[in-house]
């Protein structure tokens, strides 16, 4: 061990710039992982609350982005399709009305039915202060980023669509969409959807005739997507969208995003490797005659073989931690910096640091095994007359 | 009569440094060194004395002909075989000192205990003890570039003891020493064979060296001349 530090501390610069390589990859690794760690627990979120029921939304509109609402009425209608356990009204309306595209969820105001809480399988739970109940009127429950983007606690009131409401309870983070909800009572959701409804909806209808969709929870979870054609064959005006829905939609669409943004990262630590490769060639040429000595004294090649592995698993140390304690802190820089606009952009994971850390070490490896097994093959000989 | 520690038998060693080309560098020797025996080979240069001492250390393989150390045919050995002969059995002393410029004396010493595969706390007590019988006592822990060329020298051979191997190879040990200090080295080298029994080979150009050993062999254009 002591020999490798000695070894590595002969050409200093050199070494630095080497780790300096691996340190990039690591970083870009790290904050890019990080990128897609957040969006996969969104989505994982997403699978989880969407992945056991059926979605049933207006003949007119699309899956998750809303549009015209629902009669509540249709209710009774679906709960007597073959299959279907219980039917709740869902609400989800955007916080601001003039949010734009955003990375991740946006900021919702979801209403809370607690009679299917014994059917949801993607419990939410409350640290602080309590869920709001059907009977509640202007309570809200913040998701955890949500309460403190709004820097609010519980107690406090604040205003959600012109409306005032008094936060009652803070969601505990589940690193997806709840974090960024604002839950309220079925009638207070549904007051303020009807309140975005054309006038011309508003003469003709009530405030609790209406939904923005329905959860149908399913006696058998494997039956999702028979159930939801049974729905759409046998209901009309509406669309009904199976398990798969979610997953194929959005799921995809973020693995190949996924992709994207970790084959640039990739790329980073693969010419770090590259870095290492071409310093550790130099290393055992300079060395050469060092390696002769060594297996005159009786160093096997797999001992000098080992040698030079662990100066380039050393180096991926060295810059594994490094490239990863500066990508975390740059990580927490950025969300920090775009907490007021409630955007949570990254997620460093325990499954994110080690993976890219022990990828840091193997790509090291791997690159310092080719001159290593040059080192641990030199003609004994040949590498003593070396000058 | 001791026994028998090496033996070559009709050894060659051909080299081809162009695709037309060759060179005999070992042409038929055959030799036997016994234990406790100091044996000097001479010869003028490009005789073929290294390639002699390298085929004899195993750190090159012979193009024809055999090698026997304590018994053992090198001929069948692995590479690895060959390292773990040269770790346990063999000592080598080389001309230009060859130490490991980043360690001092006291771990380029021990580096053939590790090598030789003893326990990390007895190759220390050892390396101390042979540094102490060199004389290096005070200098256990300069890195060579701190100390003279005879005082490398001496590092090399407490080195060569470490495995306590019963053949050490010298190849121009006093080549880059002053006539003093390479009587010192010799003298030490002598005392190595009397009192532990060792059997020494050392190549030299330095004819006059040849009084402190027991036996010359003399290499000409590769052979035996007597």
């Amino acid at each position: 061990m002591k020999l490798i530090i000695r070894n590595l501390l002969r050409r200093k610069l050199r070494t630095v710039l080497t780790i300096g390589g691996i340190v990039i990859g690591v970083f870009a690794l790290t904050v890019m992982g990080a990128m897609s760690e957040k969006l996969n627990k969104l989505v994982k979120g997403g699978e989880d609350y969407y992945g056991t029921k059926v979605l049933v939304v207006d003949g007119q509109s699309s899956a998750f982005f809303g549009g015209t609402p629902l009669m509540i009425e249709k209710r009774t209608e679906i709960e007597k399709v073959e299959g279907v356990k219980y039917v709740s009204p869902d609400i989800g309306l955007l916080l601001d009305q003039e949010t734009g595209a955003t990375f991740g969820a946006p900021a919702m105001i979801v209403a809370h039915n607690p009679e299917a809480d014994p059917y949801e399988s993607f419990k939410l739970t409350v640290t602080d202060g309590r869920m709001v109940e059907a009977a509640d009127r202007g309570k809200v429950v913040m998701g955890a980023d949500l309460a403190e983007t709004k820097g609010v606690k519980v107690g406090d009131t604040l205003k959600l669509r012109d409306r005032d409401f008094e936060v009652i309870g803070i969601l505990e983070k589940t690193l997806t969409a709840p974090d960024t909800s604002a839950v309220v009572s079925l009638t207070d959701a549904q007051e303020v959807l009807y309140a975005t409804l054309p006038d011309a909806f508003k003469q003709t209808l009530k405030a609790d005739a209406i939904t923005s969709s329905f959860a149908v929870y399913l006696d058998d979870i494997e039956q999702g997507e028979e159930v939801a054609k049974r729905i759409n064959e046998q209901i009309t005006g509406v669309k009904a969208y199976g398990p798969s829905f979610f997953e194929e939609q959005i799921s995809q669409g973020t693995a190949i995003f996924n992709a994207i943004i970790l084959s640039g990262a990739l790329i980073a630590i693969i010419v770090g490797g590259f870095s290492i490769m071409n310093t550790l060639t130099f290393a055992v040429i300079e060395r050469t005659r060092e390696i002769g000595i060594k297996k005159a004294v009786g160093a096997r090649g797999g001992r000098i073989l080992r040698e030079f592995l662990f100066e380039a698993a050393a180096i991926g140390v060295i810059g594994g931690v490094v490239g990863l304690v500066l990508g975390w802190l740059m990580t927490i820089a950025i969300n920090t910096a775009m907490q007021a606009s409630g955007i949570v952009l990254f997620l460093v994971t325990s499954r994110l640091a080690i993976s890219v850390f022990v990828f840091a070490i193997v790509i090291s490896v791997v690159a310092g095994f080719f001159p290593a097994r040059r080192a641990s093959k030199l003609n004994p000989v040949e590498a003593l007359r070396y000058e | 009569m001791n026994d028998v520690i090496a033996r070559t038998i009709n050894l060659e060693k051909v080299y081809h440094p162009g695709e037309h080309n060759e060179v005999k560098a070992v042409r038929g020797i055959s030799v036997e060194l016994r234990t406790g025996e100091f044996v000097a080979v001479i010869g003028p240069s490009g005789s073929g004395k290294s390639t002699f001492m390298h085929l004899l250390g195993a750190l090159d393989t012979p193009s024809g002909g055999d090698i026997e150390i304590a018994g053992k045919s090198l001929a069948a050995l692995s590479d690895n075989a060959r390292a773990d002969l040269r770790a346990k059995e063999l000592g080598f002393i080389f001309q230009g000192f060859n130490l490991l410029p980043t360690l001092n004396a006291i771990e380029n010493v021990m580096l053939a205990g590790d090598y030789a595969g003893m326990a990390a706390n007895v190759t220390e007590e050892r390396a101390r003890e042979l540094l102490r019988e060199v004389g290096l006592a005070e200098r256990m822990d300069h890195a060579p570039s701190e100390l003279s060329g005879g005082e490398q020298q001496r590092v090399a051979i407490a080195r060569s003891l470490m495995n306590d191997g019963r053949l050490i190879l010298a190849d121009e040990p006093t080549g880059e020493l002053d006539t003093h200090n390479s009587e010192v080295i010799v003298q030490l080298l002598k005392d190595l064979v009397t009192r532990k029994n060792k059997t020494i080979v050392m190549v030299t150009h330095n004819e006059n060296l040849t009084r402190f050993t027991d036996r010359v062999i003399k290499i000409v254009d590769g052979q035996l001349a007597s």
